[in-house]
Order: C-alpha cells, then sequence, then structure tokens
C-alpha cells in the first residue's frame, strides 16, 4: 500500500446512524443556526406513517416544521423545484431535510440551489458553478437507489450538478426509516453502492481515504446485502446497506465515475431497465476482465471484497480472485433476485454497441472502448 | 465489519495531501475566501526552515500574512493561546495557518475558539459542549506525522499551574483544510519520528478497541495500521525517504479520523495523566503505554485486539497465527516494535516509565509520581470511553508495571 | 401547487416520557444526597469538589432539570428541578427526551451514552467524571443487580461493597430519597 503523489479528499456528509437517530436532528440544525425545516419525502402508501415518524421525532424540540411535502415526485424537473422552493421562501424555511431516495433527494437540492443561490437551479447545471454554502441540508436515506444521494451530485432536468456544497451535511440513518424501503429499490441501491465502491477504489483517484471509505462500504455489503434483500424490514441490514450507499457515494464524490457507471447509464437510458442492476453486472464483469486479462486489482480493493481473513487465507497472486469470488458469493445469496446477465434482463445485443458509444462520449476521462465491448460483452453473457 | 447499534462519525476536513501539496496554498486561500492569515508555530518548526517553504508556497496568493506567532512550547498552554489571541486580534486577521505538531495544531485550534466566539481566556471555554458555532477559516499543516489534530475535534491544551491537560472537543474545531506535504515531516529528526508515529499508531489502535467504534473509525483506523506499520522503521532509519515520509502523514491522518469519532482510552487517559503530572511529551508516554492498554483490556476485546494483527504484521503472518494466538501475538509485535524503535534511535526512545529522561538527562517519573499521575488520571476523559474500568487502583496498578516494563499480571486486572 | 396543503407544524411534546424523566431525576437526585451521607466513596468525591459547586443534569433544550450542590461542610445537596436564577458552573445536558429514555430506562450505561455523544456538558470535565463516578455508584445502590450490571462497566466486587453496606445503604438511600430527608 503506498500514498499518491497527490490528492484531494473531502468527505462532507456527517454520520449519524442507529437508535433514535433521527431525534438529533433538530440539535444537528441548531449547529447551523437552523430551526424551521422544510422537509420532503415521498408521496404514496408509506408517506404517512413517514411523516408521523419524523413529525414524532422532532418533538420537544425548539425546531417548527416550516413544512411537510409528501406529494408525489416522479422526477426531478425545474418546474417541481422551482414550486417547491417556492413554498420554501413562503414559509421561511432556513433548512431542508429529505426523506428517502432517488429523484427526492435531487429535487431537494436543486430547490436548495435555487433558494441559496437565488436563481433557478438548472442555470448550476454542470461542475462547480456553485459558488457558496447551501442551506443545511440532512438527508434520512430509505433506499438511496441512485447512489447520487449522499454524493456531490444532483440531477435536474437530466442534467448534472456537481459541486461539493451538494452533498448533505448530516446524513441520518435509522432503521424506522430505511426499514421501509421495499426489496427492488432495497437490491439496486446495494449494487449501486458495490459499483462505485469498487469504481472509486480502482480509479486513477484512487487514494487512503477512498480505499477507507470503500472498505466499510463493501464490508457491509458483502455481509449485509443478501439479508437486506431477503427482508428489507429487517432493522439491522436495512441500517447496513443505507451505511454502505452513503459511504460509497461519499467514495465516489472523490473520484471520476467509472466505466460501470457509464455504460449502466446507458443501457439504463430510456429503456426502463434499472441502472443499479446493470451496475452490479457490469462491475463484476469488469473485474473478471481484469483479471483473465492479467491486469491485476489492486490491493487494497482486494482486501475490502474478500475482508481480512478470506484475503490472508489466499496466496499474493491469488487475491483477486478472492475478491471476485466474494462478489461472487454475494450475488449467489441474493438468489432469484439477481439476474445473471444483462441478457436476462432483457438487453440486446444490438445495444451494446451503441451503449459503449454512449459510455465513451458521455464520460470526461477517455474510456477504452475496446474494454468498454469486452466487458460489456462479458456482462451480457454472464457466466 | 461491526455495525454498533448508534453512531455518529464526522471528518469533514478537506484533506490535500502529496509531495508538492503545498503549491496549493493560494488556491486553497482563495477558496476559503481570506485576505489575511494568522501563522502560528513553533520555534523548533521555524528553526527547521518550514516556514519559508509555506510563505514561498504563498507567494502567488493574493492574501498576505497579517502576523506570525512562533512561541507555542511544546504543549500547548492556555496563556500562550490567549497571548496568540490577542496578537490575531492586533493584526486585525482574518484566518489561521498553523504548521507544526500537535502543540502547534492546538494551540491554533485554541486560539480560532477566542478570537471567533469572543473572549480573553480559553479556559471559560471547557467543556464538551461549549462551542457551538463555525469558527474562522483554518487551515492546518501537520509536521510531525502524529497527532492527527489536523482532522480530529479535539484540542488538548494544558494548565502548567494545576498540571492538567484539558479536552476542548467540538465538531467546529475541525480545520477546514488539512495539508499534508511530504517535505513538512522530513525534516522531523529520528528521536522525534518514533514517539509521534508511536501516537498515530496508539490512536488507530485505542479506535478500534474502544467504545465508539464504527464501520469508519474500524476502516480508517486498519489503513492507518498498516501505513504506519509498514514505514515507521524505514523512515527512522531514512529520515529523507520522501515517499515513507508521506505514507506515515497518510497513517496519521487516517488514524486522527478514526479516534476522533471512536475516541480513545486507557493510553491516552494514563498518557496525559503522565503528560500533565511529568511534563513528558506525548507521543513517548503513548508508545510505552501502548503495549498495556492492549492487555488491560484484552478480556474484553481480544477478538478486536486478535484482529489489529493483520494491519500490523500484514496478511502473511496473520494467516500462519492461529485466531486464539492473535491477541497475544498483536502485543508482543508492539512490544518488539517498541525495542526496535529504542535500538533504531540509540536508545533515545523510551520503553517504560523508569527509561524516561529530559534533556539533561534526569530522570522525569521518578516512582513517587506514580500516585499523582494516578489521581490525575480519574480526572482525564479518555478513560469514559475506555471498555474497562479504570479507578484509582487501577492505575495505580498498572502504572507500577509500566515502571520498569513488565508485561501485566493478567490476574490482577479486575474484570468488569 | 397549492401550498395551503403544506402548513407549518409545531412539534408537540411527549408527556408521559418527560413526565417518566422528571421522576428518575428527581429519585437520583435525592439518591445523590443520601448516598453522600452514608456512601464513603460518594462522600469523598464531593468532598473533593470545590466549593459553590452545583450541577445541572437533564434534557435539551425544555427539560426537565435536576440540580445537586456541594454544601459548605463539602456534602451533596439536592437543589430541586429549576436552574433559573442560580449559579451553577457544570451543566450536563442529554441531547433529547429519546435518549434520556434510553438513559433513565437503563437501556445505555453512562459510559455508552457518553460514547454515543448523548451528553452535552458545558464546564470543566474534571468536574463532569466526578459527577458520573457518582452516578455510576448511585445506579448500583438503586438498581437490582441485574439491571445495575448492565448500566456500569465494573458491577463492583462483594469485597468492595460489602452486603452490609450495600443493603442497609440501599435502604437508607431509598427511604431517604423517597421521603426527601
Ligand atoms: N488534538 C488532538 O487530537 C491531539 C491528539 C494527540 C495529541 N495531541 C497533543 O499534541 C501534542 C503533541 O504534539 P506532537 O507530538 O506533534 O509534538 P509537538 O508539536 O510538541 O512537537 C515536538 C517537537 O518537534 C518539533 N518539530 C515538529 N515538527 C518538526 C519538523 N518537521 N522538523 C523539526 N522539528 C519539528 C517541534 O518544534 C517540537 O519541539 C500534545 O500536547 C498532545 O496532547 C493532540
Ligand atoms: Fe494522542
Amino acid at each position: 500500500m503506498q500514498s499518491p503523489n497527490y490528492y484531494e479528499f473531502l468527505g462532507r456528509p456527517k454520520m449519524i446512524s442507529g437508535k433514535r437517530a433521527l431525534e438529533q436532528i433538530p440539535l444537528e440544525l441548531e449547529g447551523y443556526g437552523a430551526g424551521r425545516p422544510l422537509i420532503l419525502l415521498q408521496g404514496g402508501a408509506g408517506s404517512r406513517g413517514q411523516a408521523d415518524t419524523i413529525t414524532k421525532a422532532l418533538y420537544d424540540s425548539s425546531l417548527v416544521i416550516g413544512a411537510l411535502y409528501d406529494g408525489a415526485i416522479a422526477g426531478s424537473t425545474s418546474g417541481i423545484a422551482s414550486e417547491l422552493a417556492g413554498l420554501f421562501r413562503a414559509r421561511k424555511c432556513d433548512s431542508i431535510i429529505a426523506i428517502g431516495g432517488g429523484a427526492l433527494v435531487d429535487v431537494a437540492k436543486c430547490v436548495n440551489m435555487e433558494v441559496a443561490e437565488k436563481k433557478p437551479a438548472l442555470g448550476l447545471a454542470g461542475e462547480g458553478k456553485i459558488s457558496r454554502e447551501l442551506k443545511p441540508m440532512v438527508l434520512v436515506p430509505v433506499a438511496l437507489v441512485s447512489g447520487n444521494e449522499a454524493a456531490n451530485r444532483a440531477y435536474i432536468d437530466g442534467l448534472a450538478c456537481i459541486s461539493h456544497f451538494l452533498s448533505p451535511d448530516v446524513v441520518v440513518i435509522d432503521h424506522r426509516m430505511t426499514s421501509t424501503a421495499e426489496t427492488r429499490p432495497t437490491l439496486y441501491s446495494g449494487l449501486t453502492a458495490l459499483a462505485h465502491a469498487v469504481e472509486a477504489a480502482i480509479s486513477v483517484s484512487a487514494n487512503p481515504m477512498i480505499d477507507a471509505y470503500a472498505y466499510a462500504s463493501l464490508r457491509l455489503l458483502c455481509e449485509h446485502l443478501p439479508a437486506a434483500v431477503k427482508k428489507p424490514s429487517d432493522k439491522k441490514s436495512s441500517v447496513a446497506v443505507a451505511n454502505a450507499a452513503a459511504l460509497a457515494a461519499i467514495a465516489f464524490s472523490n473520484a471520476p465515475a467509472g466505466m460501470a457507471h457509464y455504460l449502466a447509464e446507458a443501457l439504463a437510458d430510456g429503456t426502463g431497465i434499472d441502472p443499479g442492476i446493470c451496475m452490479g453486472l457490469l462491475v463484476r464483469a469488469l473485474l473478471k476482465t481484469r483479471i483473465v486479462e492479467k491486469k491485476g486489482i489492486r490491493e487494497e480493493l482486494c482486501l475490502a471484497l474478500a475482508g481480512p481473513g478470506m484475503f490472508s487465507a489466499a496466496p499474493a497472486s491469488g487475491r483477486a480472485k478472492a475478491a471476485l469470488g466474494a462478489i461472487d458469493g454475494t450475488f449467489a445469496d441474493l438468489g432469484g433476485m439477481m439476474p445473471g446477465s444483462l441478457r436476462e434482463i432483457g438487453v440486446t445485443q444490438q445495444r451494446l454497441n451503441e451503449a459503449v458509444r454512449e459510455a465513451v462520449k458521455a464520460s470526461p476521462s477517455k474510456l477504452s472502448a475496446k474494454e468498454c465491448m469486452a466487458v460489456i460483452g462479458r456482462a451480457w453473457n454472464g457466466k | 465489519m461491526f455495525l454498533p447499534d448508534y453512531y455518529e462519525f464526522c471528518a469533514r476536513v478537506k484533506t490535500v495531501a502529496g509531495h508538492r501539496a503545498l503549491d496549493r496554498i493560494p488556491s486553497m486561500l482563495s477558496s476559503l475566501g481570506v485576505a489575511r492569515p494568522m501563522i502560528i508555530t513553533d520555534r523548533g518548526v521555524s528553526g527547521a526552515g518550514l516556514i519559508k517553504l509555506v510563505s514561498g508556497a504563498m507567494k502567488g496568493s493574493k492574501a498576505r500574512v497579517g502576523a506570525v506567532y512562533d512561541e507555542v512550547p511544546p504543549d500547548s498552554e492556555y496563556t500562550i493561546v490567549n497571548a496568540a489571541a490577542k496578537l490575531y486580534r492586533a493584526k486585525k486577521c482574518d484566518s489561521i495557518i498553523a504548521v507544526g505538531g500537535g502543540s502547534v495544531l492546538d494551540t491554533a485550534k485554541g486560539v480560532n475558539i477566542l478570537v471567533s466566539l469572543g473572549g480573553a481566556n480559553i479556559l471559560d471555554y471547557e467543556g464538551a459542549g461549549a462551542v457551538k458555532r463555525k469558527l474562522k477559516p483554518m487551515i492546518a499543516i501537520p509536521t510531525t506525522s502524529g497527532t492527527g489534530s489536523e482532522v480530529t475535534v479535539v484540542a488538548v491544551i494544558a494548565d502548567h499551574k494545576k498540571k492538567v491537560k484539558i479536552p476542548f472537543t467540538s465538531y467546529f474545531l475541525l480545520p477546514d483544510i488539512a495539508l499534508l506535504d511530504s517535505r513538512m515531516t522530513k525534516t522531523l529528526p529520528p528521536f522525534l519520528t518514533a514517539p509521534t508515529a508511536m501516537d498515530a499508531m496508539t490512536h488507530a489502535c485505542e479506535a478500534y478497541y474502544c467504545m465508539a467504534k464504527n464501520p469508519l473509525s474500524d476502516a480508517t483506523a486498519l489503513m492507518a495500521i498498516r501505513l504506519i506499520s509498514a514505514n515507521i522503521l524505514n523512515v527512522i532509519k531514512k529520515p529523507g525517504d520522501l515517499q515513507g515520509r508521506l505514507d506515515l502523514a497518510n497513517g496519521a491522518i487516517l488514524a486522527g479520523m478514526a479516534f476522533s469519532n471512536s475516541m480513545v482510552g486507557m493510553v491516552h487517559n494514563l498518557g496525559h495523566a503522565t503528560g500533565g503530572a511529568c511534563g513528558v511529551p506525548h507521543g513517548v508516554c503513548m508508545s510505552l503505554f501502548l503495549p498495556y492498554g492492549l492487555e488491560y483490556n484484552m478480556h474484553k476485546r481480544a477478538k478486536e485486539i486478535g484482529e489489529l494483527l493483520f494491519a500490523l504484521a500484514g496478511p502473511e503472518v496473520y494467516a500462519a497465527t492461529p485466531v486464539k494466538q492473535r491477541p497475544e501475538k498483536t502485543i508482543e509485535y508492539i512490544r518488539k516494535l517498541n525495542q526496535d524503535l529504542h535500538d533504531a534511535t540509540g536508545g533515545r526512545h523510551a520503553r517504560f516509565l523508569k527509561e524516561i529522561v529530559d534533556r539533561e538527562g534526569r530522570q522525569m517519573v521518578p516512582k513517587e509520581k506514580l500516585a499523582d499521575i494516578a489521581r490525575t488520571a480519574q480526572g482525564d476523559g479518555a478513560k469514559v470511553y475506555n471498555p474497562e474500568e479504570i479507578n484509582y487502583d487501577d492505575a495505580m496498578m498498572v502504572l507500577e508495571y509500566a515502571y520498569d516494563g513488565k508485561p501485566l499480571k493478567r490476574k490482577k486486572i479486575r474484570k468488569g | 401547487m397549492n401550498y395551503d396543503r403544506y402548513p407549518e407544524i409545531k412539534p408537540g411534546r411527549k408527556t408521559i416520557k418527560r413526565i417518566y424523566i422528571a421522576v428518575m431525576l428527581f429519585v437520583v437526585g435525592r439518591a445523590i444526597q443520601a448516598a453522600c451521607r452514608v456512601d464513603e466513596t460518594v462522600k469523598k468525591e464531593f468532598k473533593n469538589l470545590k466549593d459553590g459547586f452545583a450541577f445541572v443534569l437533564g434534557v435539551h433544550p425544555y427539560g426537565p432539570w435536576m440540580i445537586v450542590g456541594r454544601d459548605a461542610k463539602g456534602r451533596a445537596k439536592y437543589m430541586g428541578w429549576n436552574p433559573e436564577g442560580k449559579k451553577i458552573p457544570l451543566k450536563m445536558s442529554i441531547k433529547n427526551v429519546e435518549s434520556a429514555i434510553l438513559v433513565f430506562t437503563f437501556q445505555e450505561s453512562t459510559a455508552v451514552a457518553f460514547a454515543r455523544n448523548r451528553f452535552v456538558v458545558d464546564g470543566d470535565l474534571i468536574d463532569a467524571l466526578a459527577v458520573v463516578r457518582v452516578l455510576d455508584l448511585v445506579e448500583v445502590y438503586l438498581l437490582p443487580k441485574l439491571i445495575a450490571a448492565l448500566a456500569v462497566k465494573r458491577y463492583p466486587k462483594w469485597s468492595e461493597l460489602s452486603p452490609v453496606r450495600k443493603h442497609v445503604g440501599r435502604i437508607v438511600i431509598y427511604t431517604r430519597a423517597l421521603l426527601g430527608f
């Protein structure tokens, strides 16, 4: 293990996880001088219970909920963002609590950009366009399906905004919320986290801090994802997967997105196929390809995937295989929930070329089309 | 991976690390929006030419140094904090660049409390919850690979009259930026490199077995130990080894992240007390108490202590040692490391209390002082986070063994 | 969007939990005063504290609170529930009602609660540690062993806490705590 010649790293969110975590929110906001949050949660079947839980958790504090929005949020659009920004201003809110994952959190971040920068969020799309600290934002995960929720990015009208200011200030993980997630979102969030953590650890930006975050994230996933997917209402494993997802997102914030990420986005774009599933299959194929082509896998990543026990038991030359074995073992434990190949989930062979082209175009760092093709082909064929 | 029923973790410090990380100072200063930073340092650091390096790197910046305070003594004192804060105000500075070891970084944190929140005496801010607001921008540039103070929520400030070291804790004590540059630690002589690196090692080990451990503190602790263990002896033998220096610096900051969120236990409890009562440098206490901290908590933390062996000794040794023997092997490994450091520094690295001497060669911890140390330790917060209870009698017992370096008699440990 | 559908919400109070905590605080406060008269260790801890020392223990931000001070003779004195207008050098607040419930139902020991950052301490840390030691001892007195053993790191051995001292002490502390003398 050797430190790189140069790196930068910022793990911005404060993590609060476990028993009575929600009740910590008032004091955390107090630390920012805030006490009138706008609360966003996803409308629908579970929203009543979630609204109740969060309101009760804020009892006996000096905080006042400016508004609790529990309407449906289908996607992150400028329209909904500016309406909610209006609600934020009308109620003189000073902070945001986002409960959920996916588009809802994107919207929360866009609202924050609008109210803090006093201009439409869409104008802030791109990298590093935000000039100042935004309002304090608390993320309360249910299932972090996009992998961006705890990271430094948000999407609006399909465009990405990237800035460290977009990372939540506090991530509050409480089983009262995480155990309301459903099976599929739990699986998607876990696979996205797996891919993001692995790709951060093999990226050119890899550094000891990324290694540490990836280690924690991947160990939690290998040990808890199958149980969480089998029984999403399980307190301990749902909390573990939410932790893993948040930690992977922090690693991901500090590294360029990788091949599996871009390929999965290209495959999912407009097809209704979940990018999380694709990412999981692709990242496995990526590691396998590296092993087959004898390119090797960084020792730190092998350790994170295999864990100290399996890592040590393997001879030095067999550690990459042990790492891959750990992923295979996790996938196997997922049982019928985990498809074996891209083909199985309805990706046609014709799509592959196209997806590679799109991924290469979308990625700012030069992806090798040849390697992309090898990886996506392997993921398409499966075992 | 251990996931506790509850944990908090915060290390919101931008880390910038590398062989030429100092070159990034101008852009860091502008990202913080500051114009008149005050440099806080000590004579040893400026004497080693390190402030010159920093001001050289600032040439390209619009910001101008508002003041330099270079009188921090070993172990920060509250009167020093108060004096430096006065200078900051007189010179109308707007931010702090701290360049030095833990003594300097902690002084700077104290100064930041005063200049941000007002007041003339830092002692008015004592207690775990007294600092509740964002402070002035601060860049921490560590010149020892030890305390990890550049990324911790703690500032340890001494009160020499009362002979105690007082911890100030608050998330707002996290600096904005931690800047690690291998050139900044290259000048640290071996006899200081050894104990400071062992301080970092202790942070990681204690973080791994103390009461607030969590997935991130565990992960950062393991990475830290791997980096420190692989480099400590090499760097002491070859002080100019810049890659080794950078690895140690990264190890120290990771260890800081770990313990700042998991806290430390008996080793620091006794260490702070020994520092307070007898003026022994922090790192010296750490390395010699570390094996005792492991022994003392063994009955409650055998599994964790066994796992440390992986990070310390590497996968081969770990695999070759049966699970049952790993905890003892970890302790053996640390004792052997202390011995190796003793040999590599020509005997200057102390292995036990009796052996510690000051510059004039006088013994610093005479046996009569042990009772003093044990009493002081009862007032030190680190005891709260230690897995096993530590009463006065317990502390006394451990101190007597640590006095001449005998391993603890396990039967004498009272098990709760 | 009709903003009126999303009104402002003022979170309420958890009255029953607060009453429970208030009762526990009252009993503990009384018990400290009583323990200081029969237990040598507690007596010594208070002797060592500064003249005029007092601490308030309770729940952020709206209480309930409990105040114990040191009288001129160096003994513990329960000083009621209202911190207003009193000069109290040490304030130990638990961050919220739910955390306080964890502590006062002994699901979390004081040490674990500290490790989990549930307490906010304002004041001298050395004094705060003395208070924690006193609280641990009082818990041993007040609670059946089964529960107290969970609440403290090391349950005092019989050799340290003789049966006589423990049981007689316990009865005396109980009655004093309840009857308030
Ligand atoms: N805040 C925290 O989290 C934390 C943690 C552990 C310890 N501490 C505190 O930190 C202090 C100890 O700090 P330390 O061990 O870093 O030592 P230190 O800051 O006292 O420095 C020791 C000596 O080394 C010299 N020195 C430092 N860097 C040098 C360099 N690059 N070249 C040449 N000389 C150099 C200094 O001038 C000084 O004389 C103690 O007060 C301890 O309590 C704080
Ligand atoms: Fe230390």
